[in-house]
């Protein structure tokens, strides 16, 4: 190629370039259009006064009042928040002791804890739900009998589906959420710190606490408000194992399958802005905290372990050799 | 004492594997069960010394079956506070009831599941001293039924049918199930059939002549045929009709009373009717937990929700027919003289209830699975 | 770090084990035990050994397939719209990355319930067609109820969990491969096909795993935009389970539900090796 026809080549492909990048925008703009707009609908018919959903009919809080005066509402979502509370708690306490430690067991060992994660990460929700349900309900009706007669007074506690059976079933998910979540930022850390510390004569536990812990910080957060925002949307496994606690999502689909309330959209409402709300709060947190976006344990690469997240195992590995190409090619 | 030597109720229900996990599958647990104590038997209602009320009750029912208003009134009077746990069907609050220790106390299950919950011991016998209700003048169509003749365990919340809902837009007036279905296999998606076996076949069996009731292989095959070669034209098979209906995308949809009613209210386009071929005619009762923590509230509720001026107040919010005359008189008038809320005795004629037999039957479940998969 | 904590330590692992096996492992093999017994007269179980329930599943095929097929065709779909959003926010939103990921998220981190259900306002007929009427672009569209809604459903849903692997690997693409291919006169079609497609394979496996997985036991959104008039897994399930009450079947089809999805993963797994094998050899360094 001549020096001369270089010139509107490269401008052709600037214009071309431009024209491409346009189209990519003007894409992007349409892709977050189509996400945000049955948002937009439900926050915007909450304020209706009438009770149709599709005709607007003016401003009103009616439902709000409504939603908020209704004693089933309340309760709902008081159980939707102890459940997620308790699950991410859970999940984050259990999820991080392990992945600490899971490097150090033995080979075997190591195997089986990882096919028990990566099944509690596989199993189809309902699966596991439903297999919750049939075992709690054999369990209680062995030991309560028993309970009953072993009990020195009359109140004989008795076991059976509710708070405990929900929280459960959604704390297995979360548990291997932060387990993956942990072990691919673990994959990552530079032990040189560690090393450090204990040439320092640290004790173990003070390394831990003072070296691992506060560069884990970020991870074990955005492990825990994943938990947390899986148990708390969650319907499928609480459907089968909530015994008789209502949750705020079953209590908003049995109202939905039985004629249309709206007070449906100031519950969504409250919960959108809620959401939002928290989000933006543990952005600006998380990023003045650690310098560079990356920090963001919600938006990096461990983010691709989010929900339900069978990929860990199988994209884990599968990204080391495109980071060995990545850095061979750039030395 | 070995259990084998004085088997009671329970364990012999267990043996015959009735039911629950409570049976035989546990029967490697259940040799290692502890002795039964006379006491813990169910029906007797564990729990709660006589006289006390508590300070709570929960009631498994339906989404907007009872005015919260009279609730909180029940609490002033009574010092309990009611704990509503709503399900959307009757197989739902069956599945928690059989798990065991649901904590529910009073149950509203439609007519078909009491016989399997009486023979599975999953609801007792109601004090009809502490409640003090009189049957004898009650609507004879819903009261001392096959499926608790003497009302021992059971006595009707309200009544209510399962007919179609069509808009104007239909351009036609159906008075019949045959007709139905034609026009909702000639629509091009407008037709709703609820996701419900018992309402859904039923109706397409009368449509084609046959029992509402149908269990015979031939006959639910027929049905099968019928309903897969029109299920493209269907706009839904799904409970939830309403949305469909008011935004116009459904024309035509079976629908319960309650469903009836909320539409033809807020769009008197609509029209609710019972079909004169026949159908289904149901009931949702109220039934107290063979194993309720607090058996003394659920009497003092039932007490309290029977009393007339109480019972009309529900029907009010509720809009579903009562069975009870005299509270029918307090009643708003409006309500009372709504057709669709209180057909008259010749409209609800031809309709059946639906049996134990039909809720149970595994090959309408079956056959219901094999139309909603095909 | 590893040798650093006394081997002691590794009991920290004993309470999610422990979890683990007392609510996942012990349930599913209570599953396994109700899959062999029979349905009770009444429903529910009734203890027994048969296999019958197995031999069922043989005449109850078509959940399974209508599963797959949607799941797949669903899968592809969100892929088709995430990539270029995953490309654009990687490559090409410079600052504003965040932001944009975050707005992915947003949505996904609000009830779905809600969401979807707001979709069947949007698809019914008084909402998005009859904007298009009003337009005068078509006359009488159906949009709900129909499998164009229900793969919207699943795009709509399960979009940030496409996205999220996807811009990861475009994100840690060396912007000097795509600069070298430039310079060595790769156009900048060749350059996407030969150097950026190719690193983002893996990234693409992994999402369309996280996609397909948790839409093969997608309950609602059958129910809520599909008016029930296709039939999922879960909602065979939910039914066998609710319904007709007979847990030894619904048990039965759980089981082969995990063994399908396990296939379904030792494939996807293996995929995802050969790819990113072929990623580093056939780069062009």
């Amino acid at each position: 190629m001549s020096a001369a026809s270089k010139v509107p080549t490269a401008m052709r492909r600037r214009k071309r370039r431009d024209a491409v990048d346009r189209s990519l925008a003007v894409y992007a703009g349409l892709v977050y259009l189509f996400l945000f707009v049955p948002i937009v609908i439900v926050v915007l018919f909450s304020f209706n006064s009438g009770r149709h959903v599709t005709q607007f009919e003016g401003f009103s809080m009616t439902w709000y009042d409504q939603a908020w005066n209704d004693p089933m509402v309340l309760e709902a979502l008081s159980n939707s928040l102890q459940i997620a509370t308790a699950s991410a708690v859970i999940a984050t306490v259990f999820g991080t002791a392990a992945a600490l430690a899971v490097r150090r067991l033995s080979p075997t060992t190591q195997r089986v804890v990882a096919i028990l994660t990566y099944l509690a990460v596989v199993i189809p929700a309902i699966v596991l739900g439903l297999s919750i349900l049939l075992a709690f309900v054999m369990f209680a009706d062995w030991a309560n009998p028993w309970l009953a007669y072993l009990w020195p007074g009359d109140d004989a506690p008795e076991l059976g589906l509710g708070k405990l059976s929900v929280i459960a079933g959604e704390s297995i998910f979360g548990i291997a959420l932060v387990m993956t979540v942990l072990q691919a930022r673990l994959a990552q850390m530079d032990d040189s710190l560690e090393r450090a510390s204990a040439d320092l004569y640290a004790t173990p536990w003070r390394t831990l606490r003072q070296v691992t812990l506060p560069q884990l910080g970020s991870a074990i957060f955005g492990g825990f408000v994943l938990a947390f925002t899986f148990a708390f949307d969650d319907f499928i496994i609480a459907f089968f194992t909530r015994g008789q606690s209502q949750t705020l999502p079953i209590l908003l689909f049995s109202s939905i399958r039985r004629g249309v309330n709206p007070s449906i959209n100031a519950i969504a409402t409250v919960l959108v802005v809620v959401t939002v709300l928290a989000l933006l709060l543990a952005l600006f947190f998380l990023t003045r905290r650690t310098p560079g976006g990356a920090a963001l344990p919600l938006l990096d690469d461990t983010s691709s372990a989010s929900r339900e997240d069978p990929a860990a195992p199988a994209a884990g590995p599968a990204r080391t050799p495109q980071e060995r190409t990545a850095e061979k090619v750039s030395t | 004492m070995p259990p084998m030597n004085n088997i009671s109720r329970r364990d012999l229900l267990r043996l015959l594997g009735y039911g629950s996990l409570a049976s035989a599958g546990v029967a490697g647990f259940a040799a290692c069960s502890p002795p039964e104590s006379e006491g813990t038997d169910s029906g007797s209602g564990g729990g709660g010394g006589d006289g006390e009320l508590g300070s709570e009750l929960t009631l498994a029912t339906w989404p907007n079956y009872d005015d919260p208003e009279l609730l909180e009134k029940f609490r002033e009077e009574t010092g309990v506070r009611v704990n509503v746990q709503v399900y959307g069907s009757t197989e739902e609050m069956e599945t928690l009831l059989r798990a065991g220790n649901s904590g529910i106390d009073i149950a509203v299950p439609s007519q078909y599941a009491i016989p399997g919950w009486i023979s599975s011991k999953l609801i007792q016998p109601l004090d009809y001293d502490k409640i003090d209700v009189d049957l004898s003048g009650w609507n004879k169509a819903v009261v001392d039924q096959e499926f608790d003749p003497g009302n021992e365990y059971t006595i009707p919340k309200h009544w209510g049918t399962t007919g179609m809902i069509y808009s104007e837009e239909l351009g036609e007036e159906p008075t019949t199930w045959r007709e139905f279905f034609e026009l909702a296999g000639s629509l091009d998606r407008r037709a709703t059939i609820v996701d419900h076996q018992i309402s859904s076949i039923g109706s397409a069996a009368v449509a084609l002549g046959l029992d509402f009731n149908v269990q015979d292989p031939q006959g639910l095959s027929e049905v099968a045929d019928y309903l897969i070669g029109m299920k493209s034209k269907l706009f839904a098979i799904s409970s939830d009709v309403q949305p469909g209906l008011r935004n116009g995308d459904s024309w035509l949809s079976i629908a319960w009373t309650g469903d009836g009613v909320q539409v033809v209210r807020d769009n008197p386009t609509f029209k609710y009717v019972i079909a004169s071929d026949g159908g289904e005619i149901w009931s949702d009762n109220w039934s107290v937990a063979a194993d309720a923590p607090h058996p003394e509230a659920a009497w003092a509720f039932l007490k309290f929700i029977h009393e007339p001026e109480n019972a009309a107040a529900n029907i009010n919010f509720t809009l579903y027919a009562h069975g009870d005359p005299e509270v029918n008189e307090l009643v708003d008038k409006e309500v009372v003289d709504n057709p669709v809320v209180y057909p008259d005795d010749d409209t609800i004629a031809p309709l059946s209830f639906a049996t134990a037999e039909t809720y149970n039957s595994p090959d309408r479940a079956k056959t219901w699975s094999r139309i909603k998969s095909s | 770090m590893p040798k650093l904590i006394p081997r002691a330590s590794t009991l920290s692992t004993a309470p999610a084990v422990a979890w683990f096996v007392v609510f996942m492992v012990a349930p599913l093999t209570v599953l396994f035990v109700v899959s062999v017994g029979v349905r009770g007269p009444d429903g529910g179980y009734a203890g027994g050994f048969t296999f019958d329930n197995y031999l069922e599943l043989g005449n109850r095929l078509a959940p399974i397939w209508n599963t797959l097929k949607f799941s797949l065709l669903g899968t592809a779909v969100t892929l088709l719209v995430a990539y270029p959003l995953a490309y654009y926010i990687a490559v090409k939103a410079g600052r504003r990355k965040l932001v944009l990921l975050a707005l992915v998220i947003v949505p996904f981190w609000t009830s779905m319930l809600i969401r979807t259900y707001a979709w069947t306002f949007l698809l019914g007929s008084n909402g998005l067609p009859a904007v298009l009427r009003e337009w005068g672009v078509v006359d009488d569209l159906r949009l709900l109820n129909t499998p164009f809604a229900i793969v919207l459903g699943i795009v709509y849903n399960y979009l940030p969990l496409m996205l999220l692997p996807i811009y990861v690997a475009l994100e840690r693409l060396d912007p000097s491969l795509r600069a070298a291919s430039k310079d060595l006169g790769a156009g900048r079609l060749a350059t996407f096909r030969q150097v950026t497609l190719p690193l983002s394979a893996p990234g693409v496996v992994g999402g369309c795993l996280l996609v397909l997985i948790p839409v093969m036991g997608e309950y609602l959104i059958p129910v809520l935009l599909g008016g029930g008039r296709s039939y999922f897994l879960g909602n065979a399930l939910a039914d066998l389970f609710l319904q007709s009450r007979n847990w030894p079947l619904g048990a039965a089809l759980a089981g082969a539900f995990i063994l399908l999805m396990t296939a379904i993963l030792l494939v996807g797994t293996a995929v995802a090796r050969r790819l990113s094998g072929a990623a580093t050899t056939g780069s062009p360094a």
